[in-house]
């Protein structure tokens, strides 16, 4: 009788031990391959930036931060009144993405325009010179569209910041849609890419 | 001899005492103009490079002064030997650490160079300069450095050049000084002056 409990005991044993081991890889794997989470990070609206922000042209900008290393794309797109009028990047960087950053500056390329630059932790960038804005817009705001702790799945292009010009100053931006609808407005998204074999 | 020794530290004390006591008069009437300490230093940290990837500079530069000091900035543009803009001054409103400088294409005019200096407290002056030299191609262009390792002392009402930036055509050696400078198709320079 005791030696039955004894093998009781053990095989409790081995069993906890097994389900202990067996359990927490597939819980992990299902973190890390199917839902991140995304947040903001400060990038431009940090102290020690400051004093170089005021060589810059820029409009305004902001920056994400993944919760891992993933695929991951940035994208855009410009709306005038509820009509899409331009859309671009998109470009899956590989290696493993953090942080990504954008800014909205005046173009030196061409006059009126405007340049969209992103840029990834990889030390990689991407400019896109983008419509340009109506001049009698005069109204401008931008906003972060991810709350603290966004979860971002797989293949989902998810609006991360909004940029408007209207020409009236009755325009908050809350969500994306409220980007479609100004005068002239663009949304930036962020995509996870499939994860690397 | 210890008499001596005895005179000798009092005459001292009573030497270093009228010495405090002076400065401190000098420094009750209004502060009196200071030689000003200055170094090169640059605008980017180099962990910034997130930051650095959304500029366009064409050229960035910094100093930093040993002590906050009242300085006036200005500069010139200079051509093959002529001063094209003899530019603007934009002094300190309060005692500055450091002041920093930057150019970079326009938005404004497609071709020209905006030329910006700014102060830690959000002082800021921006101008729009001729743009650099595309003819004859080829043509190279960078910043010049015109302080040594070492600390520099400008004098009160003195005024010292302490960056530019020029193009040279290809081939001819980059300028390296104050007069070289001038001498190029194209030269900014940047000038420090200490209060007087």
């Amino acid at each position: 009788m005791r030696k039955w409990r004894m093998l009781l005991f053990v095989t409790g044993m081995l069993l906890a031990g097994c389900s202990e081991e067996a359990s927490p890889p597939d819980e992990q794997e299902v973190e890390s391959t199917d839902e991140v989470t995304v947040s903001e990070y400060p990038l431009f609206n940090d102290e020690k930036n400051r004093l170089i922000l005021s060589h810059m042209d820029v409009l305004d900008g902001g920056a994400v931060r993944i919760s891992e290393p993933v695929q991951a794309s940035a994208s855009y797109e410009v709306w005038s009144n509820g009509k899409l009028i331009e859309g671009g990047g998109g470009h899956f960087q590989d290696g493993e993405i953090e942080i990504i950053s954008f800014s909205l500056r005046e173009s030196s390329m061409e006059i009126g325009k405007k340049t969209l630059t992103f840029v990834y932790n990889d030390e990689s960038a991407s400019s896109n010179d983008i419509a340009a804005e109506p001049e009698a817009e005069s109204f401008r705001s931008s906003t972060m569209l991810v709350e603290k702790e966004d979860t971002l799945s797989r293949d989902e292009r998810k609006p991360v910041w909004g940029y408007t010009a209207t020409d009236e100053d009755t325009i908050l931006i809350r969500k994306p849609e409220d980007v479609q609808k100004a005068e002239y407005g663009v949304l930036v998204f962020i995509q996870k890419g499939e994860p690397e074999e | 001899m210890m008499k001596r020794n005895r005179l000798i530290a009092v005459g001292g004390l009573f030497l270093l005492l009228f010495g405090c006591s002076n400065n401190e008069n000098e420094r009750n009437e209004s502060s009196p103009p200071k030689e000003v300490s200055v170094q090169a230093s640059s605008l980017l940290d180099p962990d910034q490079t997130e930051l650095k990837l959304h500029l366009n500079w064409t050229g960035s530069g910094a100093v930093t002064f040993a002590e906050p000091s009242s300085v006036v900035m200005s500069y010139e543009l200079w051509q093959n030997g002529t001063a094209i803009d003899p530019g603007g001054t934009f002094p300190s409103v309060d005692p500055a650490e450091s002041v920093s400088f930057a150019l970079r294409p326009s938005a404004k005019e497609l071709g020209k160079q905006t030329f910006s200096i700014s102060f830690p407290d959000s002082a800021v002056m921006t101008t729009e300069l001729p743009g650099l030299p595309t003819e004859p191609e080829p043509v190279a262009h960078g910043a010049v450095q015109l302080l040594g390792i070492d600390e520099a002392i400008i004098q009160p009402g003195e005024k010292k050049a302490v960056w530019g930036y020029a193009a040279t055509e290809i081939g001819k050696t980059s300028p390296g000084s104050e007069d070289e400078l001038k001498q190029s198709p194209w030269a900014l320079i940047v000038y420090v002056e200490a209060v007087q």
